[in-house]
């Protein structure tokens, strides 16, 4: 505006106030925007870098000052004379700079009134020199304006109160059309003040400097057309180009933003044109060699006092490896999700202190009957116990949680409708929603168990059949002295005789004895062949050795094996269940009952028969051993006799599913078996289990 | 009086049988096991020994043997508790009169008896 009107003034040649003012003018704009680029920047990073918001605060504070100064600054101060040097033009930016009106000033003699005396001699020296009393101002005027090219003088003015002030003078002279002088142009600007603007504008753009290259945001001023410019070279680092393929507008930024971004990049840009003009966008853009880079613009929109968009302001700061990581995040969380929502298996997530149950999935809902909604907030204890076994109290009353994974090899819990359901648990600590928390995994081998449950019925069943002979044996003990009574009672009878009374009374009392004893065998036939439950009780190890006992003890007798026990009669606890126990010494007595008959066939009668079963237990375990003085197991049989099929009987005399099923079922106990060889041959089974007390 | 010796490890089979053969007239011998079976046999000589095959110690294979070898003549009767062919066979071939299952019943009994040239 200043030189436009200079130009209506005085068109002949304003060189000199043309780049001054342009210089202002691109000073002022720098300054600005430089200030504006640091606000925003200053708004994305003050709070991560506290160094940053140090300088910023500096910068600011430079700002503010230089702000103050160019206002002053601003002023140039112009003055016109005629070519006698009486003024005839006095603008604005003299009058605030000397102190007069331009009414005061107009008609007067200039330099006379701003100028000092000393400095008017010092500046004439030169012309006495060469003769003159004393020279005239003017002729130093016309000295200046002659000069080619013209050129800045730093003068003291002198101002309306007295004051002075150190100016840079520029005079040129007026011409007319005819290009005859018509006077002279000065331009004074304030010297003191553009050297401390310069001062503070040079101490400034050293702070910028430094933010700039100090904080990770890439600041930039961009146009609505997509021009941009930048003021440092991490922009080359960040995409490859260097700054001034931007700056010369050679590059677009559009051209490299990923195309399908480009959208919600113009959307949000229109969004803050209608909001506050600020915005902070993430998308992608493709550098030089191809990769892409995920940026973070944060962004705001200058307007002139028109609203027109003049351009725009921000930092960009590259969130490429946050967003990786937020992608890997919410992939991770995504597969445990889709694990979670669409696994076969049911998933809990309970409370590590409450067991209360936080998050169910579809699974979980399906294998219990209960909705998610009536599981969350449920207590797991009402599902079930979190193990088959008293371990599971130890481990939530301990302060340490195991950092492993627990898995409970079968446990059974209620659905909604109260049957029973089988699981394998496997529970691990996970954080949840920031509280400690068990994640459990079950799988339902209900149908499994029920699978075992069957194989183990169709293994008594085989027990039983081998049971049939001796029982038979022993059922017929009885019947016979019941029919041999019933017999002589009819053979008298027959004769025409009538029993005595104390014969009557003999059968009788045979008879009623001979039925109870049938009828106990047949008890314990039942008891054995009855179908198991899976319930795990605290069985006293001495309780299925006897049951077993009474039945074959008998049969063993008979085949000359003398059985010895040596049973602890205090406490060889376990938490087991006693008819698959009653299976477990089944299975191994009949075992040493064969090998003891083997070694007869192999090498006769000459050795002693005898079988041993001892129960025992220490502070945190109960076992029994069996021990026989048969055959022995050769050491390569030793780890194969629990596989199932496995068997050195002969064809027909037993399927070998005994072993194999007894290990499933002392495993299922959290037991162990050892063969050892028995001293003089033979075998001993030991089973170790954890003791209850 | 015509004697028979019953060797059997159950008490109230012996007890019936006494009864039983008290009927038919005989004096009715009873032991519980092999050893006292065979003491009482070479006490008191019956022409006829009626032994149960399973009992603990010696069987009654090997009460047919001793007595064969004592004396030939008489008559062994084997009762099992649960007869098969096997052990059917292997009490003929050691010269059993009779081989019975029990439960016994009174016509077996008296084919054995009379199979043992006994009068009844």
């Amino acid at each position: 505006m200043q030189y436009a009107a200079v130009e209506q003034l005085f068109p002949m040649d304003p060189e000199e106030a043309r780049r001054l003012l342009v210089e202002n003018e691109i000073l002022r704009r720098e300054i600005r925007y430089a200030r504006e680029s640091a606000e925003i920047t200053a708004d994305l990073v003050v709070k991560q870098f506290e160094e940053t918001e140090r300088l910023l605060r500096r910068f600011q504070e430079a700002n503010a000052q230089r702000k103050a100064v160019l206002d002053s600054a601003l002023q140039v101060a112009i003055i016109a004379t005629d070519i006698r040097g009486i003024i005839t033009m006095f603008n604005k930016g003299a009058e605030q700079m000397l102190g007069y009106s331009a009414e005061e000033v107009l008609g007067k003699y200039t330099p006379e009134i701003f100028h000092t005396a000393a400095e008017l001699e010092e500046g004439a020296r030169g012309k006495r020199e060469k003769g003159r009393k004393s020279p005239r101002i003017l002729e130093l005027f016309f000295d200046r304006a002659n000069r080619c090219p013209p050129r800045e003088t730093e003068w003291t003015y002198v101002r309306k109160d007295g004051t002075t002030l150190s100016v840079k003078l520029s005079i040129n002279t007026l011409r007319s059309a005819e290009d005859a002088m018509v006077g002279f142009l000065c331009m004074a600007t304030d010297n003191t003040e553009k050297r401390r603007s310069e001062q503070a504008l040079k101490e400034s753009e050293r702070n910028y400097r430094l933010l700039v290259n100090n904080i990770p945001n890439i600041v930039f001023k961009g146009y609505a057309d997509g021009n941009i410019e930048f003021f440092d070279d991490k922009i080359e680092a960040l995409t490859g180009y260097p700054k001034e393929v931007f700056n010369r507008k050679e590059m677009n930024w559009f051209d490299i933003i990923v195309a399908e971004d480009l959208p919600s990049v113009r959307e949000k840009f229109i969004n803050a044109l209608r909001t506050d003009r600020s915005y902070i966008r993430e998308y992608r853009i493709r550098k030089k060699n191809g990769d892409i880079v995920w940026i973070e613009a944060g962004s705001q929109i200058i307007c002139d006092q028109q609203g027109r968009i003049m351009f725009v302001t921000g930092a960009f700061l590259d969130i490429t490896e946050r967003k990786r990581a937020e992608r890997a995040l919410h992939e991770s969380e995504e597969k445990y999700r889709s694990l979670f929502d669409s696994g076969p298996n049911p998933i809990l997530v309970l409370d590590r202190k409450t067991l209360e149950i936080l998050d169910a999935n579809p699974s979980a809902e399906e294998t219990y009957g209960y909705t998610k909604h009536e599981m969350i907030g449920r207590a797991f204890t009402s599902l079930g116990p979190l193990e088959g076994e008293t371990r599971y109290g130890d481990l939530l009353s301990s302060d340490e949680w195991p950092t492993a994974c627990v898995e409970s090899q079968r446990t059974r819990h209620r659905k909604k409708d109260g049957s029973p359901i089988f699981l394998k648990l496997k529970t691990c600590p996970i954080t949840y929603k920031d509280k400690d928390a068990v994640i459990l995994a079950a799988t339902d081998i209900t149908d499994s168990v029920e699978k075992d449950a069957q194989l183990f019925q169709a293994s008594k069943m085989a027990t039983l059949g081998e049971l049939s002979t001796g029982v038979a044996h022993e059922l017929n003990q009885p019947l016979n002295a019941i029919k041999l009574g019933n017999e002589y009672l009819r053979k008298i009878l027959k004769q025409g005789l009538v029993p005595t009374a104390d014969d009557l009374s003999a059968v009788a009392t045979a008879v009623s004895g001979q039925v109870d004893r049938a009828a106990e065998i047949i008890g314990r036939l039942r008891n054995f062949g009855r179908k198991p439950d899976f319930e795990k009780t605290h069985v006293s190890l001495n309780t299925p050795i006897w049951n077993v006992l009474s039945i074959i003890g008998r049969q063993l007798g008979l085949l000359d094996i003398e059985v010895k026990t040596d049973l602890d009669p205090s406490e060889p606890n376990i938490l087991g269940n006693t008819n698959y126990l009653e299976e477990v010494v089944f299975n191994i007595l009949t075992n040493a009952r064969d090998a003891i008959e083997q070694k007869v066939q192999e090498k006769g009668n000459d050795f002693p028969k005898e079988i041993l079963i001892k129960t025992f237990y220490t502070e945190k375990t109960s076992g029994f051993s069996i021990s026989d003085t048969g055959t022995g197991i050769p050491e390569e049989n030793k780890k194969k006799v629990f596989e199932p099929f496995f068997t050195t009987k002969e064809v027909g005399k037993g399927v070998g599913l005994g072993l194999s099923m007894i290990y499933g079922i002392v495993r299922d106990f959290n037991g162990t078996i050892d063969i050892e060889d028995k001293a003089g041959g033979g075998t001993i089974f030991k089973f170790v289990f954890p003791r209850v007390k | 009086m015509k004697k028979i010796l019953i060797i059997d490890d159950e008490k109230s089979t012996l007890s019936m049988c006494r009864l039983f053969f008290g009927a038919y007239g005989y004096e009715v011998l009873t032991a519980e096991n092999a050893g006292d079976g065979l003491e009482i046999f070479k006490k008191e000589r019956p022409r006829i020994v009626m032994t149960d095959i399973k009992m603990p110690g010696p069987d009654g294979f090997s009460v047919l043997r001793e007595i064969k070898a004592l004396a030939p003549e008489t008559e062994v009767i084997v009762v099992t508790g649960h007869g098969d062919e096997e052990l059917a066979k292997k009490a003929y071939e050691l010269e059993a009169s009779a081989f019975l299952s029990k439960p016994l019943n009174t016509d077996e009994i008296e084919a054995a008896l009379k199979r043992a040239g006994e009068k009844i």
